[in-house]
C-alpha cells in the first residue's frame, strides 16, 4: 500500500518502519475489540494520511518513480522488442496514461486518495476501510464516489485506446456481470 | 431516457442509480438494491451511458502498474526495521496499568483464574509422582554442601556424564552450558571466516546472512568462501541472500567455470526476476564462446524482455568477435 501511494521505495521503507514501530510501542494499548489486522491498517492508514498531508502542503516535492522490472520502466527505457504490445508507439501512449493516472491521483484529497487505493487497488471492503480509518462505512462511500468523480474527470478523455478492451460511446452489454 | 424506476418497494432515480452503479462495479451493493439498480440502467439510456465511463475509467486504471515491492526491497526493510528495533526501548507499561489489568482480569473471570491455578497445582503433584522425587532432567540443582568447581549462573544444555562411587555419597556432574561470546578480527581470520561461513550455511536470520556474504566478499579467492557462495547462490532461500552471492562471485566468473555454470542456472531457473537479471548482466561480462548456444536459445525463447535483450547482446558481441 505504501508502495502505491508514494511510488518512491525511500518513501515507502519509511512508512514500512514507522508502521511497525509504532505497532511495536502501542501493542500493550492493542485491545481485543478488533483484530490484529485491522489495528494494523489503522496504523498505517494513519501514517500515509500523514505522509500525504504533507506531500500536498509541499507538491514541488511529488515524485514518481517507476521501480525496476515494472512494465512502465521497459516502455520508458525503449527497449526494442518484437511483441505488438512492446510497440514503440503503444509504449509512449501508455506511459503518457500512466504518468497522467499518477498525476490524477496526486491531485486527490488525502482522505479519497487514500480511500481510493484501499479500495481499488489494495481490494478491501468498504467496512474493512472505515474501521481502518475510523469512520463509517457512509463516510467512506462518499468518499469513494468524490474520489471516482474527480478521476472521471481528469481521465475522461482517456477512452479512445482500443487495447482498454472500450471504446468511447460504447455500451456495456449489462452490469454486475 | 428515464428519470426514475420504480421495481418493487424500491425507487430509484438517476442519481441514485449512478451512485449505486459505483457500488456495483465494486461488488459492494446488496442484492436488493442490485436488482433495482440494474431495472433502472436497463430502462434509461444515460446511465447505462454512466456505467459504460466507469467501466473505461476502470480499464485507464489498470494500466497503473501494481507496484508491488520488490523482494530485495522487502529484505532491506525488514533487515532495517530489525536494526531499529534492537535500538528502541522496551515498550513500558506502568506499574499500576499492568496491576489495573490484572485486578480487572481476575475481577472478570475468576472461574478462570481458579481453573488455573487448579490445573497448576495438580500439573506438580503429578510431576513430582512421575519423577519419584528426583530431580527432573536438564535442571541443576545441588544440594548445599556440594562442591561446585565450575558451575556459573548459566542456563545447562545437555548433561555429559555422571560420577559417583559405591561408598560414598559424593557425585561428580559434568555438563555443558550456553554463554555469549563474541569475536573480532578480520574475515581473512580463520576463525572468523569459519564462523561467518557457519553463519552463511546455517543461521535461519536472513539478515546475518546476508551480512555475512558482505563480510567475505574481498575472500572469494579462498575455497572455502567460493564454496559457500556457490551453495548460497544455488541454494539460498532468500533471494537477497542469492543475489548478493551473485554479485561477490561475479567478478570471478570470468575465469571460474563453475561459477559461470551457476550463474546459468540461476538464468533458467530462479524463480526471483531480480536475481536472474542480476546473474545473466554478470554472464554477460564473463563473454564465455561456450555459453553461446544458450544463449542463443535464451535471446529466443525466455519469457523476459530484459533476458532476451541481454542474452540477444551477448550472442551479437561473440558473432562479432569471430568475426574479427
Amino acid at each position: 500500500m505504501a508502495m502505491r501511494l508514494t511510488r518512491s521505495e525511500d518513501e515507502a521503507r519509511d512508512i514500512y518502519q514507522e508502521t511497525f514501530l509504532r505497532l511495536y510501542r502501542t501493542l500493550g494499548r492493542f485491545r481485543s475489540d478488533c483484530s490484529l489486522e485491522t489495528y494494523l491498517y489503522r496504523i498505517v492508514s494513519n501514517i500515509c494520511l500523514d505522509h500525504l498531508r504533507r506531500r500536498a502542503a509541499r507538491p514541488e516535492e511529488t515524485t514518481v518513480e517507476f521501480e525496476a522490472g515494472t512494465p512502465g520502466r521497459e516502455s520508458l527505457l525503449g527497449v526494442p522488442d518484437g511483441s505488438p504490445e512492446n510497440d514503440p508507439e503503444r509504449a509512449l501512449a501508455r506511459a503518457e496514461i500512466r504518468r497522467r493516472i499518477e498525476s490524477a491521483l496526486a491531485d486527490l484529497a488525502p482522505r479519497e486518495r487514500l480511500v481510493f487505493e484501499m479500495r481499488h487497488y489494495e481490494g478491501m471492503r468498504l467496512r474493512a476501510i472505515g474501521e481502518a480509518i475510523g469512520t463509517t462505512e457512509e463516510t467512506v462511500k462518499n468518499c469513494l464516489f468524490r474520489a471516482h468523480q474527480q478521476l472521471r474527470a481528469a481521465l475522461g478523455d482517456l477512452g479512445g485506446f482500443k487495447w482498454m478492451g472500450a471504446r468511447p460511446g460504447a455500451e456495456p452489454a449489462g452490469i454486475g456481470a | 431516457m428515464k428519470d426514475d424506476t420504480t421495481m418493487g418497494d424500491s425507487h430509484v432515480d438517476c442519481e441514485g442509480a449512478r451512485r449505486s452503479t459505483l457500488l456495483l462495479l465494486y461488488d459492494e451493493l446488496p442484492e436488493s438494491d442490485r436488482l433495482s439498480c440494474q431495472a433502472h440502467v436497463g430502462a434509461c439510456a444515460a446511465c447505462r451511458l454512466a456505467v459504460a465511463e466507469e467501466r473505461r475509467l476502470h480499464a485507464i486504471l489498470a494500466e497503473r502498474p501494481a507496484g508491488d515491492p520488490a523482494d530485495v526491497l522487502l529484505d532491506r526493510c525488514r533487515r532495517d526495521l530489525a536494526l531499529a528495533l534492537d535500538r528502541e526501548e522496551r515498550p513500558r507499561v506502568a506499574f499500576a496499568a499492568r496491576m489495573r489489568a490484572f485486578f480487572m482480569q481476575a475481577r472478570l473471570s475468576p472461574a478462570y483464574g481458579l481453573l488455573i491455578l487448579a490445573c497448576g497445582f495438580l500439573a506438580g503433584v503429578v510431576t513430582l509422582q512421575a519423577s519419584g522425587g528426583r530431580v527432573p532432567r536438564g535442571v541443576a540443582s545441588a544440594p548445599s554442601d556440594a562442591r561446585d568447581t565450575s558451575r556459573t549462573e548459566v542456563p545447562v544444555e545437555n548433561i555429559r556424564s555422571l560420577d559417583s562411587g559405591p561408598g560414598h555419597d559424593q557425585v561428580r556432574v559434568s555438563y555443558d552450558t550456553l554463554q555469549r561470546a563474541s569475536l573480532e578480527g578480520t574475515a581473512a581470520d580463520p576463525e572468523v571466516r569459519d564462523m561467518l561461513l557457519r553463519t552463511l550455511r546455517g543461521n535461519l536470520n536472513a539478515g546475518l546472512r546476508l551480512q555475512a556474504i558482505d563480510a567475505l566478499r574481498a575472500h572469494t579467492d579462498q575455497e572455502p568462501v567460493r564454496r559457500a557462495l556457490l551453495e548460497t547462490m544455488h541454494s539460498d532461500g532468500n533471494p537477497g541472500a542469492r543475489l548478493k552471492a551473485i554479485e561477490a562471485l561475479g567478478r570471478r566468473a570470468p575465469g571460474d567455470a563453475d561459477i559461470r555454470g551457476a550463474m546459468l542456472a540461476a538464468v533458467q531457473n530462479d524463480r526471483n526476476h531480480g536475481v536472474r537479471v542480476r546473474a545473466i548482466d554478470a554472464l554477460a561480462r564473463a563473454r564465455d564462446p561456450q555459453m553461446l548456444p544458450t544463449m542463443e536459445r535464451l535471446a529466443r525463447e525466455d519469457p523476459d524482455t530484459y533476458i532476451r535483450m541481454r542474452s540477444g547482446e551477448f550472442v551479437d558481441a561473440m558473432y562479432a568477435r569471430s568475426q574479427r
